[in-house]
């Protein structure tokens, strides 16, 4: 591209902008609405799997060993746990360790433990173990219970899982919605340009007869949607952020103590990214449909 | 040079046939009249040199190119070759007589330092230098036709098209748009002109393409307009 061209289209794009300035503004007004339900989205969406992924850093999985095992065959049994594909984390307490740590537990009542002592030890040697993927939690489970020498697989991952398969249902639905608002956005700038496009539609025609190729026509309306599409991302990012951090300082003064906000520094990195992502796409995709019919001379 | 080889056009939306194998070629250098009466084809002559329409068969070839199956991306150069002026002027309204013109240059993508030496130039040609600054609308219908010449020739095109260019103009600054012509014509630009003004055509003793319900009526070297209307 020419620089001489650019002057020329950064020069016809913001009069366009200005010369339809309340269609312009219009626009500006719809893409910041359609940005912020996007945006609450957003953050919603990430907000959700950030208290799912707290939450179910809590997981594990624990697992008692038959009382008759030897020490190389409870070595043997951790190897074939850490073996197995989505196990991140294997830890062993012995029986005499359970035992201390109830007797802890018990505290001044501790003695009540006092004849369990040694040979009379009715507990198990346990492994706790952690996983990569709680979806696939059941299988994992599955798979212990196969190992030889496990009595009993306890497993808190029912609850767990409904959490998960929320937040993802959430997340999906968001990504529809999400696409819905875009969708709509591009038709909306696309009506503006296309009522620019209308008002020079004698020019375009003349441009056309002068040899301009269609990328010299389109570049201008194209930077006229993604001035318009920038500025309305822009009014956005400012409004979510204000007003997440309004919700995040009114559950503070709250005291909800289960509830964890993502902070905001984790947050407007990806605000700024997707929104104005959005916001030029919807203006350039918008641009394009509304100059297409009229390049056909 | 232009040649039209067995040119037919056929409007797909009504069938109509507007040109049926049509065959000429128009040297350079040379001033042609294209005449017949409203509906002829004349029209559908100029678009396809245009390349605004396609033949349906047949080929039109443009300064050794075949531009039948031209790609579309590759149409605005082959009009960079030509300069077009209309009937209706098609100035734009909110740009002066100078920006008229060098829009033309701007589009193509020309320095500044082009512009600047190029459109004085082609301003003064057809007499316009003092009016640079007006507006369309407070230019005669005559002048914003000389506008639209300075337009279409600023970019040195090798053929300018002229499609009706005197149809709303009175008869005498219509033969002062047509003197214009041929004097772009005798610095080396070919003209090509249709045209329903009998006056100029009989006048000038050009050649004479007579066009009549799509077919070539006659091709004469020095010829007159030949119908009354």
């Amino acid at each position: 591209m020419k620089i001489n061209s650019m002057k020329y289209f950064a020069k016809e794009a913001t009069r366009n902008v200005f010369s339809n300035g309340w269609m312009s503004l219009a626009s500006i007004f719809t893409v910041v609405a359609s940005l912020l339900v996007f945006g609450v989205f957003l953050i919603l969406t990430m907000n959700l799997n950030y208290m799912v992924t707290q939450v179910a850093g809590d997981y594990e999985i624990t697992l008692t060993v038959d009382t008759s095992l030897s020490k190389e065959e409870i070595d043997a049994l951790e190897g074939s746990l850490r073996g197995i594909e989505n196990i991140s984390g294997v830890t062993f307490e012995s029986k005499e360790e359970r035992l201390e740590l109830l007797r802890q537990q018990f505290g001044d009542n501790a003695a009540l433990l006092d004849r369990y002592q040694n040979e009379k030890n009715p507990l198990r040697h346990w492994f706790k173990v952690t996983c990569e993927d709680l979806t696939k939690s059941d299988q994992t489970v599955e798979q212990i219970k196969g190992l030889t020498g496990v009595v009993r697989v306890i497993s808190n991952g029912e609850t767990i899982r409904k959490l998960t398969s929320v937040s993802e249902y959430i997340s999906n639905i968001s990504i529809w919605i999400m696409l819905a608002l875009g969708i709509v956005s591009i038709f909306i700038i696309s009506n503006t340009i296309k009522l620019a496009v209308f008002s020079r539609r004698k020019e375009i025609n003349i441009m056309k007869f002068v040899g301009a190729t269609d990328w010299f026509i389109r570049w201008p309306f194209i930077i006229e949607g993604v001035i318009i599409g920038l500025a309305g991302a822009a009014f956005s990012v400012l409004f979510v952020s204000l007003g997440y951090q309004g919700v995040m300082s009114m559950f503070a003064s709250l005291d909800i103590g289960f509830v964890q906000f993502m902070p905001f520094g984790n947050i407007i990195g990806w605000l700024l990214l997707s929104l104005i992502g959005m916001g030029v796409v919807m203006g350039a995709v918008g641009s394009l449909i509304a100059v297409r019919k009229h390049l056909k001379v | 040079m232009i040649i039209f080889n067995n040119v037919s056009k056929v409007y797909d939306d009504n069938g109509a046939k507007a040109l049926e194998d049509i065959s000429f070629c128009i040297e350079r250098g040379e001033f042609v009249f294209i005449v017949g009466p409203s509906g002829a084809g004349k029209s559908t002559l100029i678009k396809l040199l245009m390349h605004e329409e396609t033949p349906t068969s047949g080929e039109v070839i443009i300064n050794n190119v075949n531009v039948t199956g031209l790609k579309r991306k590759d149409i605005p150069y082959l009009r960079r070759n030509m300069g077009v002026v209309f009937q209706d002027f098609r100035l734009l309204p909110k740009k002066t007589v100078y920006e008229n013109v060098s829009f033309a240059m701007e589009i193509i993508g020309a320095s500044r330092r082009d512009i600047r030496r190029q459109v004085p130039n082609v301003l003064s040609m057809v007499g316009l230098s003092h009016k640079a600054k007006s507006y369309p609308s407070q230019l005669s219908g005559g002048e914003q036709q000389r506008v639209a010449v300075a337009r279409a020739l600023v970019n040195n095109p090798a053929f300018l098209i002229a499609d009706e260019p005197t149809g709303n103009l009175n008869p005498k600054t219509a033969m002062e748009i047509v003197e214009l012509l041929n004097e772009v014509n005798k610095r080396g630009t070919t003209v090509i002109m249709a045209t329903h003004a009998k006056d100029i055509v009989d006048q000038m003793k050009k050649r004479v393409i007579a066009i009549e319900d799509g077919v070539i009526a006659r091709d004469e070297a020095r010829g007159v307009y030949g119908y009354e209307d």
